[in-house]
């Protein structure tokens, strides 16, 4: 009941690959087609969200609808909606765009690619070897593929790059360089009987994706009912109408330690005080930093088994209907903390 | 102990509500039987430290299809996400009220569902109330006294848990004998009064020392039968006998005029105490103190009082009438007035028991073996989990089965839950579909396109194809109701349900 194929299982790798493709596809925009999970939004990458309904179990379609990407501002589209509004984005922006795709999504996803005027690059989550996924790409034209594996201790992940326009060697060549320059040990696999290549990456114990994570407001995505004020250099999102909002934060398991929530604005030290977070809906007593009449920051450690994607809730007792009146103001926030 | 987490979908304190207390209370002892986690709206809840709060939205992170569930359900707004949580998850449902009418109203619920729910007290009647309520807008008391609404939640649970055998007999009676099988009596909990502002029933309110004190609580409503009890106590003070009366709770002049009464009985005014709102622990100290708690109530709905059962987890006297419920108790714990003939029988049992202090002791005595007995938390817990080891892990029941269609539904264009109405009307329903969204006119409907330029994408359930979609004139309304300043129209989407 919680999660449908496509959430379950998501590499920790994901960002390191797409680094990798990125230093193959310089510039690129990312299409997500794995929300609610959507393993590249703390990427830092320029990410769409869109999602494939069937994979979700109606229980948590319902909740997952509730959100809104780009800080609130913009819906999350099914998939076949949103390719030909991404498309025309990265071609008017003159930038590859990358569609990022789960292997039990890939049959479905063959009518929007084939309907498509040119079939974009994807990246896809797949084991590696021949797939009925791969072999349902490969049947609309994505006659260039390769795969990479990134291996640390026992975490042993699995990508592939597919291509309709690019030799599968040049792509591995260019992976090659791409993790070169990401310092690591990696051994180039050359198949025989047309079987695609694997270049398998070594990352060392020490290796972290990330150790510190910072979201804006901009970058968030969250069910709450405003947009964020302000603008590149500093913004602030108000949480109104209802005491509780929610951020999702994707598959953060086993990366992160702690979570903190900057509050420069809680209407009143109490209702800063009385706050709390929910992890994954779960509710927890945070630590709360008071620093100056009702600003300041909450936080907590995070669970080790933590089922992705992560969210977060953060609830205010208290509301004010702001001067003017409008929905009830209930608790400002201008950044997402995440640490290893 | 259950193998699996229970989840119980409730709320809980600082919620100021019974049934929230109950929960707290009824976990505390549940914990050691099974794992609980409770599904509330409150992230600050009050629940033993072991017991984590879930908000019931992400409820689908937790449960499966098997899962135990219990929801404990009573009839204010405090409960829809329980009755939402039925609806979605199944389980097994304590109803701590025997009517659920203004739980209902107050949940939005669609109208074809409570017209249903109408019906299943009374087809005949039913069909009457409903076209009266919904195509004249007229309702009255009556609606709320004939009509429980009971039955979609009797429907939807595995088993039902109440608190007398007066609430399984009337469900016996009005839903048949299959209903009334997975029918479950489980006694309310009795909960000693701890916490006690000591001091407060001599001291704040003044009542003397050595004088039979009698208590009463709660907010002062008609069917506490303050009529009675006032008349009964101007006849005991007319006849010499001493006695002290404090009313532990509030006023509600607007429902029943509680001073006015007084006002006419000036005997009883100068021997009583109306307190206001009172914390718990002016409560409890108000029952400790008490040597009669009386808990009269006229007519009754089958609910359980909260302050009864505490008052006999204190070995307190109490007099109740013999009625619904209250009925049930055993007649050495508790002094049963009968509901005819009752001032008589009032006055006549308390000179009985303000006379003999020995009397009082006895039903006291007996009320707390009782409450340490078969409703002391721990036995109360352990019926519990008899009854989830017996259900708890069945599969949820089907919705009622609405069938293959035509189907036709009709929603207002501007409503905010359209999403929620619609996918809750066209659950279970397959085959041929025609929604109307009326709007009151095409201005309107063309202000809802432009807000919502995905609106059918937003609303309609997955398993829905749009076949076409028309606008057409709004003839829903009944003539008597159009004037010539109304234009609505609707907009009809036609299609097929998988």
């Amino acid at each position: 009941m919680t999660t449908g194929t496509a959430m379950t299982d998501l590499p920790r790798f994901t960002a390191l690959a797409l680094g990798m493709v990125q230093a193959v596809l310089p510039g690129l925009q990312v299409l997500d087609t794995l929300f609610p999970a959507s393993p590249f939004l703390l990427s830092g990458a320029p990410v769409e969200l869109s999602l494939f309904s069937d994979n979700i179990p109606d229980e948590a379609a319902e909740f997952y609808a509730r959100f809104r990407q780009g800080g609130g501002a913009r819906p999350v589209l099914p998939f076949a909606t949103a390719l030909p509004g991404a498309l025309a984005d990265a071609a008017a922006a003159a930038r590859p765009l990358l569609v990022a795709l789960h292997a039990a999504n890939a049959s479905a996803a063959t009518e929007p690619l084939s309907q498509a005027g040119s079939l974009p690059p994807l990246l896809l989550l797949a084991p590696e070897g021949n797939s009925p996924a791969l072999a349902a790409l490969c049947g609309i034209g994505y006659t260039g593929c390769c795969f990479f594996r990134l291996v640390q201790g026992e975490a042993d992940e699995c990508f592939c790059l597919l291509s309709a326009e690019t030799e599968t060697a040049a792509l591995l060549r260019s992976l090659e360089a791409a993790g070169k320059t990401a310092a690591v040990d990696m051994r180039f696999a050359s198949r025989d009987g047309g079987e695609a290549d694997t270049l398998v990456v070594f990352l060392p114990d020490s290796y972290q994706t990330w150790a510190t994570t910072l979201l804006n407001p901009f970058a968030l995505v969250h069910d709450g009912t405003r947009t964020p004020e302000g603008d590149e250099n500093y913004a602030w999102l108000w949480f109104t109408s209802k005491p509780q909002s929610r951020i999702l934060l994707g598959p953060t398991a086993g990366r992160f330690r702690r979570v903190r929530v900057v509050v420069p604005n809680a209407l009143t030290t109490q209702n800063l005080q009385a706050a709390h977070l929910l992890i994954n809906g779960t509710a927890v007593k945070p630590h709360v930093e008071v620093w100056s009449e009702g600003s300041g920051a909450v936080s907590a450690e995070l669970p080790d088994a933590l089922e992705a994607p992560l969210v977060l809730g953060l609830w205010v007792p208290e509301g004010l209907v702001p001067e003017g009146g409008g929905p009830k103001l209930f608790a400002c926030i201008d950044r997402v903390e995440l640490s290893a | 102990m259950l193998e699996r987490e229970l989840a119980i979908f409730s709320p809980i304190p600082p919620e100021q509500n019974g049934i929230a207390d109950y929960t707290y209370h009824l976990v505390s002892a549940l914990r050691h039987e099974a794992r609980c986690a409770v599904y509330a709206n409150q992230p600050n809840g009050i629940l033993p430290d072991d017991v984590p709060i879930r908000e019931p939205l992400q409820a689908f992170r937790y449960l499966r299809q098997d899962s135990p569930v219990l929801h404990q359900i009573g009839n204010n707004p405090g409960h829809v996400f329980v009755l939402e949580a039925l609806r979605q998850w199944g389980g097994i449902t304590t109803l701590h009220d025997q009517n659920l009418h203004y739980l209902y109203e107050v949940s939005g619920a669609p109208q074809p569902l409570m017209v249903r729910n109408l019906c299943a007290t009374s087809t005949n009647l039913g069909e009457v109330f409903a076209r009266h309520w919904f195509d004249e807008e007229i309702k009255t008391s009556a609606n709320y006294a004939l009509f429980d609404m009971l039955n979609e939640v009797l429907h939807l649970s595995t088993a039902v848990i109440v608190h007398s055998r007066f609430a399984r007999n009337r469900i016996r009676l009005l839903y048949g004998d299959e209903a009334a099988s997975r029918v479950h009596i489980i006694p309310h909990l009795a909960l000693p009064p701890d916490e006690r502002s000591e001091g407060y029933v001599h001291g704040v309110l003044g009542v003397p020392a050595g004088v039979p004190l009698i208590v009463t609580s709660g907010f002062a409503t008609f069917a506490k039968r303050f009529d009675w009890l006032v008349a009964a106590l101007d006849q005991v003070a007319t006849l010499g006998v001493n006695f002290f009366w404090v009313h532990a709770g509030k006023e509600r002049p607007e429902e029943y005029d509680l001073s006015a009464l007084l006002d006419r009985h000036p005997n009883v005014r100068s021997r009583c105490r109306i307190t206001g709102y009172l914390t718990e622990a002016e409560l409890n100290e108000c029952i400790s103190a008490c040597d009669i708690l009386v808990n009269l109530r006229f007519p009754s709905v089958g609910e359980s009082s909260g302050t009864l059962a505490r008052a006999m987890a204190a070995g307190r006297c109490c007099v109740v009438n013999a009625t619904a419920a209250y009925a049930d108790l055993p007649a050495d714990a508790v002094m049963h007035i009968p509901v005819s003939n009752t001032l008589p029988a009032l006055v006549n049992g308390l000179l009985a028991l303000l006379g003999d202090p020995g009397l009082r002791a006895a039903f006291g005595d007996k009320a707390l073996a009782l409450a340490r007995g078969q409703w002391a938390p721990e036995a109360v817990a352990r019926a519990y989990a008899d009854v989830i080891g017996a259900y708890g892990t069945r599969p949820a029941r089907k919705p009622l089965h609405r069938g293959r269609g035509p189907h036709r539904f009709s929603f207002p264009i501007n409503s905010y839950s359209l999403y929620e109405d619609i996918k809750a009307q066209t659950e279970d329903c397959h085959g041929p579909v025609e929604i109307k969204l009326l709007a009151s006119s095409s201005e309107q409907l063309a202000q809802v396109s432009l807000q919502r330029p995905l609106l059918f994408q937003e609303i309609l359930p997955n398993n829905m194809e749009i076949r076409a979609v028309n606008v057409e004139p709004d003839r829903s309304r009944p003539r008597w109701l159009e004037d010539e300043r109304y234009a609505g129209v609707t907009l009809v989407l036609r299609g097929e349900l998988a």
